[in-house]
Parts: C-alpha cells; structure tokens; sequence
C-alpha cells in the first residue's frame, strides 16, 4: 500500500478567521500528526496564489493527499478539488474543514474558537487518509429542455434555447402564456406598453418549430438526472412521454393577499383595491370607483406584505417603482387628482430607476412616509361631509405628525410570494426551498441561476422578487448554461453513488427496502443486490441499513466517517 | 475549570449542514462544543455513528435534518428518525441516557433555529455531566 | 388630534416663489444640518419644507421658524436634489406676511404684478394731481409733502403695522396655546430692539458678516433719513450740520442699495440668485429714495431746486410708493416680523423649557 503524505492548508480568510482562531498554531499542531508531511497557513487559500501553492506542494511534496480548512465546503469544494486535478491527483482525495461559517463566525471566544478549529480539522485529516480515488462518469446530455413555467421568464428561456436548434417542452399551469405581465399594462421606468414586450414572445413560442407547448399542464414526477430526465405528463387528455437533458424552473409569483392585514379593510371599504386591479382599470383605460364617479383623489399605500415581520420580512423590489408609475399613468388619465404616495422607504435602484423617481417627484405628487416598526396606515370610511371617502391615518415620519391622508380610492401595492404551488414543483423536480417558499440557488453570487440538483435551473420570480429585466436576465442566463453543457455533449456526474461489494452481501434485500429510487435492484443468480449508478443519487441510506456493511456508500463509506469522528477526539497533540 | 462537554452532530448536506452555514454568514453566535461531521442525508447516520462517537468521549450526539416532507432524498429523514427511536431505547438499555442523544429538524433557511439548538443541547449535557462511556471502556482495553 | 394632508399649499405658495424646486426634497436633512441658526425647538428649513409639502396648512401658518433665517444660502448649496431650501424659505416668508396682513392687499400684490403696476400707476398719479391742485407751486407742494409723511408714518403703523403684529401673534403664540407669564414678555423687549436694528442672530452664519454690515448701514441710514427728512426737516432746514447729516446718510443709503441691486444683478451668491418682482421693489425704491433726496437737497442747496420741481415730485411719488404700498404690504414688513420672531421664539422656547 502507498504512503500516505497528507497536506494540510489552514486559511486565514483575512480576518475572517484568523480573527477568532489561532491559525498558525492550528496548522503548528496539525503538523505533527501522522501522514502530515506538510501543514500550512495563509491569507486567502481560494485565490490564485493559494491554489498554485497546493499544486506546487502536492508536486514538490509529493502529497497523495489534501485537507483544506477555510470556508464552508459548500462554497469551495469544487474550487480546489479543481486545484488537486491540475495537479494530477484525483479530486476525491481532498477533504474541508469547515472553521468559518462553523467556527469563526458563530463563536466569540478565541480559545474555544481554536480547540474546537483544531478538532475539526483532526477529524478532516483522520477522514481524508481513507478516501479514495474515485473516478467521474461521464454521461451524454439529451439536448432538449422542459421549461416550466409560460411567463416572461420561461418565454425568453425557452425562445434562447430554440432558437440555438434545441427541442423546447414549455409547460404552463394555466391556460395562457404570459404569466403576471399579460396583466401589466405599462412597464417602469419607460413607460412602454407591457404587450410590446410580450406578445412577439408569445407569438415566437407558438410558432417556432422546437417549441411544444403544453397549456393546462403540471408536473407531478421527474425522473433521472442530469442530461436525462424523463417525465410523464398529461394534458388535453392525452399523456406525453418527455424526455429532456434539462430543466428551467421559473414558476414565477402569486400577489400578497392583502385581506391579511385588518387595519387596510381590504374588501371591506369598496374602493381599497390591490395594485393588480388598478393594472386592469389603466389597461382598460377606466379608472373609476365601484360607484363609477371618477376619484378625486387616490392614495397609494406601499409595501403591504413586505418588509414586514408579521408578513414577509423581504422587500419585494418592484412595488416602489409600479407605484411611481402609477403616479405617472394617473397624472395624465387625471390630471385634476390628487395622488398620494405613502411609502416606507423609496427604493428605485435599477437602470433609470432614481431618474424616473426625481422626475415624477415632479409631477405634483405627495410622498408621504410611514412608520414601518410602528403601526401600520388605518384606512376607514370619512364622515358624510368630509368631502372624501376615505381617511388614511398614520404617522407621518418625516414630520412628527399623526394625519389623515383624504382619498377615494386607496390602491395597495401587494407583496410577491412564491408561487402557491412552488413545494410541489420543488418536489418533482427535487430543488429545496428558503423558508419563505422561494427556491434556494446554488450560491447566491457565484452560481444563482443553478440549484444544488444538477441540470435544474431556476429563473425569474421564483427564485425571489424580480422586475422583468432580471427575470429575463436570468431565464437568459440560465438558458446559457444549459447551452454550454449542449454544447458540450457530454456531463460529468458525481460517483458517490452506492456500491455493492458482493463478497460480503448475504442477499437479505434491506438495501433494496430503503432506496427512495429503486436504484438497487436484487441478482437473483448470484443472491446479491446490485446498484443502478445511474438512478442512485448517493444519499447513503442503504449504507446504513446494510446489515454486514455490504453496500458502501461511495465518499461517505463508514470508515471515513468513523475514523472522523476518531479524529474529532483524537488525543494525539490535545497536550501539544 | 467548567465542564465543557463534546458534542458530535451529524448534519445533513441539502438543509442543516446549510442552515449552520446560515447561522456562519449571519453570524449567529452559539455554544462551541458542537463538532460538525457532513453527511449527504440523515438517512445516511448509522447507528454505528452514534455509538462510536459515545466509544471515542463524546458527551452527546446531535443529528439534523430536513423537516419531514422536505428530504431531497424524499424519505431519508423518517429513515433516521425509526432508527433514532431504536437507539434511544438501545442507549436505555445499555445505561447511557437516552437524553444524550437528539434529532432535530433544522431547514436550509433556520440558521437562527440551529444556533438556539446548539446552544440548548451544550446547556442539556452540561446539566448531565461528562458521560463516562469512553473511561469505562477503557478498563476492558 | 391627526391633521388631513392639504395639496392645495403646496400650489398657492408657488405663487409666492420663483420655482416650486422645493418638491425635490427627499428630507436627507442636509440642509439642517449645515444651518447656523437651527435650533431644537426651531428646525428649519426641512421642517418647514415637510409641512409646506404636506400641506399642514395650520401649522405651517403658525410657524415662526421661517423668520428665524437670514438666507446665508448654506442649505441650497449642500441640497443634493437642488431643491433650494434657502428660497423656500424666502417664499414662506412672502406668504407669512400675506397671512398675518388683514387687508389682504399684500397677497395680492405678491402674487400678481399686474395690480402691482396698477397700484404704483395710481398713487404716482394721485401725487402729480397733488400737484397740479397745488398748481405746481413748490414751496406748497413741499408744505404738503412734510404734512404727508407725518401722516402716511402714523396711519401705516396703527392701521396696518400693529394690527399685523398682533396677527402674527395670535397665530405664533396664542393659537400654539403658549401662555408664558407677562413677565417674560417685558424682559424679552430690549432683544427685539436690538434685533430689529442690528439683526444680531444673522452674524451667526458666517458667510453674512459683511452684509451684516452693509444691512445695519442701510437700516441705519434709512431711519436716521427718515429722522432727518420727517422729523428735522431736511429740506427746508437752514442748519448746516444737520445737511451734512441728511448728506450723509442719504447717500449711505442708495450707495449701499446700489451694491444691493448689483448684487441681484449679478447673481454670484445663494441670496441674490433668485428675486421676486418684491425684492427688485424694495431695493429699488430704498435706492431711489436716498438717490432723489441726495439730489433734492443738492438742487436746494444750489438754488436750481424752483426750475426742477419735477425732481421732487418723483421724489415725493417715490416716497409715496414706498410709505402707501412697500412699507405697509411688501418687504418692508421683515423688518418687524424678523425682530418680532425672534422675540415671540425666545418666549416660547423659554416657556417650553420651563
């Protein structure tokens, strides 16, 4: 058997770490233990610099194996297993140590911070002298993409994807495609009409020859993985067999029911509407109380359902300039009006945004702002002769004052959720959710569009509030990484994935019980079980059902994981 | 010097191991006795895993996973809590408390919740002392 | 008690500014900040601005802070929308002194030049037919003209100036329910003479010191022409000291009006950029007052005065003008309302803090 000759590398993250954990003499300890030929510190261990060290170490050293400890493995994993392989050595043999986002960031005592760091890293350093290489599978990506979802954000994907000659499967829930924009009437901050932007994308899908599109459609089951997936799906009556390399989540929204909050009587008062039916009155040209007079004045309340602990915490980024446009559109349909805009902060970041904030400043519009940790607006009926219909009261933070805002109508900017259905979806496809139902991408700067399943992507609003610049954005950009892996032909795919060691199997079927894939099927000529690689996901379950230890769940085999927990209490240099 | 107990927990890949690094970014700060080991699904904690982490000097084990429904190997989570009930009732029997021991739901997003957990399983061992399993043993070796 | 927002002041003070920049504001508070002279019972401008926004119609009439600035011009320079607190300021004052004016005749003529013109048009009229029913003899017409200044001084201030003041106290002090003990009120009294003639609180922004001077030069020289020409006869006093005097201050007031004018003309500083046709008037006039009685006493001394009798006649339409329409209803008033602020806000303040 080979030497075994163990690198270890303790990364200062700046400050991050080497402020709450006594790095050097971490790395000074760790290079005593057996199999450590070298153990290092150093200032940023993911820069160029800090990778081409481990390179040139595993080169000069010649070290079979690595233990990085810095960030969490979830961000950098993939970074330096890269580093192992330009270095010629398999990329499993590598193993993180988690001392940021599990040490330095959660503990404020330096001492325990260390102890707790060195451990960690022991453990990591027992762990990696039992890994083993293993090698990647390559398998071939099926060109076409089911896009889920008919809205902005699926129509732009979908057309990118076509138009580069790949078959497209849209689905769509409802009867029509375009989604929440078909109800817009004009887009911010220029002022365009919603249709000039939708209907060439909808006339495009439908009659472009890679596009299947599938209206009154949902998903219930997708099987496979990357580069090939399959589904069942039924519509019109009829079921489709769809096969498809990837997959384009963009489920997009559902509004904010507004009935939530008592002090707005939404529903109760007539003329308290939502955003979305002041939409529809501008579309159709009519804004008009339910008593059909033209109002003479209207308010317009901001952030109903977000920013709020009680609804949604997050801000739901297109309600401040929709209500400036509001503004805009209202100014000329009437110019006598009064409009009131009652915010809790202005937020028009964005191309053009702020420029269209400062010149409807202009327009003859109060902006009046309230207390959001406070109480939120009362809107109640005005007395007979107040000459309004309605009274908003609130205080007024810029000025001190407790007032009553007169109006008419009083328009709700609601809040986007998560589509209703996105757990459903998640399912089906096997993405997760935040806690607030929207989907979790991969890493939230370096890879937002892809999620922690290879081959599903995720764009548009359910992935979180967006304005339609980057929903398409990201339909484009998820589409784009769908091409590239085309283009490629062919994927790589984890082998972490079970393995039967049929010497040791007694044939008792208890792997084949467990596996939520029936990946494992039973040889009934030798009386072993056998894994299917290509349906085993690698969660491990078999592994610990296994009865003589005959299946191993490849990377996580017990003795990995039972030589790091040795590790984590290893006495070696606790005197050091 | 104050008893600081060891804490072994076993987190799942897809939504506690995430929901610690949560409580990292959003710099959440908990007791340190918890020892992280990574597992790509809670269905994956042997019981062997336990046993071996009392074996070796831990005081407790704490393992995570996604809340009921939300497995994203589907099922892997309700695997890890049959066994879990099957190992409280083994630890009984063998004369380690079985309050050493405890599973626990933590999602992707409940950075919060993991730090308050961590925080009241050091406070738990604490108040049960150091288990002695390991010194035992070590009479047999 | 919550107060219903009211758009419509927003537009009605329009009418009494330039711009309406003030609308810019997003309330960073910059412009308090850079103030001198805001204090914590009194924050300005961006207080004011807010309930000029809001439309508090009530409060904003009953506030006192816009005379509490001297327009260094510090808040439009630091304003990063351009909102121009510093004029806004000058605008509420406009129309403060519109609000505390019972006759309703200065609104009027801020708001509309036109009446402006008509009311200048008739009084210079009326002056010209003084004269010819004095058949444009100049030793009655100067008899009258004396007469007439008396009298013009005395009607102003108890028709119009005292009953004003006493509005604008109504609405600073009793409609705010402050009821500070009459004791305060007297010790309070020698601060308002002195800031009606020196204007004290304005040395504290730092930028105003020269024209600080300029102005207690003008204030000076302004009332002791007043003192000279009404009360000692300038123009038919035989006295050479008390000539030399009228000389003096005579000239004092259209030299420094005419820097004044320059500088409007100009427009390098925050203070001068922006004029209302009421500013134009006052400097003007105050410039041509000093000017025609500068060359009024000249003509008297040098025997030319009896084959230029029109020269005091624009002289005495000048003073006419000034004393019906410009004292009583125009710029002028900040003189009392400034002194009187800061007399009623040391009030208040001390009866707030007590």
């Amino acid at each position: 058997m080979e030497e075994k000759r163990i690198g270890v590398y303790v990364c200062w993250c700046g400050t991050n770490i080497a402020k709450m954990v006594d790095v050097e003499a971490v790395a000074a300890k760790i290079a005593k233990l057996p199999n450590v030929v070298i153990a290092k510190d150093y200032k940023y261990m993911c820069s160029d610099p800090g990778q081409e060290m481990i390179v040139k170490d595993i080169k000069e050293h010649k070290l079979n194996r690595v233990v990085v400890s810095a960030c969490s493995p979830r961000i950098h994993e993939l970074t330096f297993r890269k580093a192992l392989e330009n270095a010629g050595l398999n990329q499993y043999m590598f193993e993180m140590a988690n001392i940021r986002e599990q040490v330095s960031w959660v503990h404020d005592n330096r001492e325990e911070a260390t102890i707790k760091a060195l451990d960690l890293v022991k453990g990591a350093v027992n762990r990696v002298n039992f890994h083993e290489a293993l090698d990647k599978r390559s398998v071939d990506i099926n060109p076409a993409t089911m896009v889920i979802g008919g809205g902005v954000t699926g129509l732009s994907a979908a057309l990118e994807l076509a138009d580069a000659g790949n078959k497209v499967y849209l689905v769509e829930k409802t009867g029509n495609l375009g989604g929440h924009v078909a109800n817009i009437d004009l887009t911010f901050p220029g002022l365009n009409s919603a249709a000039e932007v939708l209907e060439p994308l909808i006339y495009k899908v439908n009659n472009h020859p890679e596009v299947e599109v599938y209206l009154n459609t949902t998903i219930d089951e997708v099987f496979g993985y990357v580069g090939n997936f399959e589904s069942t799906i039924k519509s019109g009556g009829k079921e489709y067999e769809l096969k498809f390399g990837n997959i384009i989540v963009a489920t997009g929204l559902t509004p904010f029911d507004p009935g939530k909050i008592s002090s707005y009587n939404y529903e109760k008062l007539p003329d308290v509407i939502t955003s979305l039916e002041l939409e529809k009155m501008l579309k159709e040209g009519n804004v008009v109380k339910k008593d059909g007079s033209e109002p003479k004045k209207i308010a317009i309340i901001h952030c109903v359902g977000s920013r709020n602990a009680d609804y949604h915490e997050y801000c739901s980024r297109v309600c401040c300039l929709s209500a400036l446009k509001f503004s805009n559109q209202l100014r000329s349909a009437l110019p006598e009006t009064n409009l009131f805009q009652i915010y809790a902060d202005m937020r028009a970041f964005g191309k053009g945004c702020e420029e269209f904030y400062a010149s409807t400043s202009k327009k003859d519009v109060m902006f009046l702002m309230y207390d959001q940790q406070g109480d939120l607006p009362r809107i109640s009926k005005a007395e007979e002769d107040a000459g309004y219909e309605m009274g908003i009261e609130f205080y007024e933070k810029l000025s001190g004052e407790d007032i009553i805002v007169p109006a008419d109508m009083v328009v709700l900017m609601v809040a986007m959720e998560a589509h209703e259905e996105a757990k459903e979806v998640a399912h089906a496809v096997g993405i997760s959710l935040c806690g607030n139902e929207f989907y979790i991408e991969r890493h939230p700067k370096l890879d937002p569009v892809a999620t922690t399943t290879d081959g599903v992507y995720i764009a548009g609003t359910c992935q979180g509030p967006k304005d339609i610049p980057d929903s398409v954005s990201q339909a484009k950009a998820a589409a784009a990484r769908i091409l590239a892996s085309i283009a490629r032909g062919t994927v790589e795919v984890e082998v972490t994935t079970a393995v039967v060691n049929e010497d040791v199997c007694c044939g008792c079927q208890t792997c084949i019980k467990v596996c939520p894939y029936t990946a494992i099927s039973f040889d009934e000529e030798k009386n072993v079980s056998v894994v299917n690689e290509i349906l085993c996901k690698g969660c491990g379950t078999c592994g610990s059902a296994c009865p003589t230890g005959a299946i191993r769940a490849r990377h996580f085999t017990d003795e990995q994981i039972l030589s790091q927990i040795e590790g984590l209490f290893s006495k070696e240099m606790q005197e050091v | 010097m104050e008893f600081e107990p060891k804490i072994v927990s076993f987190l799942c890949n897809w939504c506690s191991y995430t929901g610690a690094d949560l409580a990292g970014t959003s710099r959440m700060k908990y007791a340190s006795n918890i020892r992280v080991v990574r597992v790509m699904c809670s269905g994956r904690v042997d019981p062997t895993f336990v046993l071996k982490s009392f074996r070796e000097g831990a005081d407790g084990v704490l393992i995570c996973g996604c809340h009921p429904g939300d497995c994203h190997y589907h099922e892997g989570n309700y695997k890890c809590l049959r066994r879990y009930h099957f190992l409280k009732k083994y630890m009984a029997q063998m004369g380690l408390n079985p309050d050493r021991l405890k599973l626990a739901w933590i999602s992707a997003s409940e950075g919060k919740e993991f730090a308050q957990l961590a925080d009241e399983m050091a406070e738990t061992i604490k108040s049960l002392g150091p288990c002695k399993v390991k010194e035992e043993m070590e009479i047999f070796d | 008690m919550s107060t219903v927002v009211n758009p419509d002041l927003n537009a009605k003070l329009v009418k009494f500014g330039n711009k309406s920049e003030w609308n810019e504001c997003y309330h960073c508070g910059n412009c308090t900040a850079v103030c001198s002279l805001t204090e914590n019972e009194n924050l300005f401008p961006r207080k004011v601005i807010r309930q000029l926004q809001m439309g508090l119609k009530d409060k904003f009439n009953s506030n006192i802070d816009p005379w509490l600035c001297y327009y260094c011009g510090d808040c439009s320079e630091t304003c990063p929308r351009d909102a121009n607190p510093g004029e806004m300021m000058m605008s509420a004052r406009r129309y403060l002194t519109s609000v505390y004016d019972w006759t309703g005749l200065s609104g009027l003529f801020f708001k509309s030049v036109p009446a402006l013109i008509i009311a200048f048009v008739l009084v210079a009229v009326s002056i010209i037919g003084v004269g010819y029913a004095k058949q444009f003899n100049l030793e009655s017409i100067m008899e009258f003209g004396h007469v007439f200044e008396k009298m013009l001084i005395f009607s102003v201030v108890v028709l119009i100036l005292i009953p004003n003041i006493f509005h604008m106290f109504w609405l600073t002090i009793i409609k705010e329910k402050i009821k500070a003990p009459f004791l305060l009120y007297v010790k309070g009294i020698w601060d308002l003479f002195l800031h009606m003639f020196t204007q004290k609180k304005s040395l504290k922004c730092e930028k105003n010191t020269f024209r600080w001077f300029e102005h207690l030069l003008v204030v000076f020289g302004y009332i002791l022409l007043l003192i000279t020409t009404v009360f000692l006869n300038w123009f038919s006093t035989e006295n050479t000291y008390i000539i030399w005097f009228g000389y003096i201050v005579g000239g004092l007031v259209f030299i420094i009006t005419f820097d004044f004018i320059l500088e409007r003309v100009k427009k390098k500083k925050e203070l001068s950029k922006f004029s209302h046709p009421s500013d134009w008037l006052f400097v003007i006039w105050l410039f041509l007052m000093g000017f025609t009685a500068f060359i009024v006493r000249i003509l008297i001394d040098t025997d030319l005065i009896s084959n230029n009798l029109w020269l005091y006649i624009v002289h005495l339409i000048v003073i006419a003008q000034w004393g019906i329409l410009i004292v009583p209803f125009g710029k002028w008033t900040h003189f009392l309302y400034r002194s009187f602020a800061v007399y009623f806000a040391n009030i208040k303040s001390a009866e707030l803090n007590s």
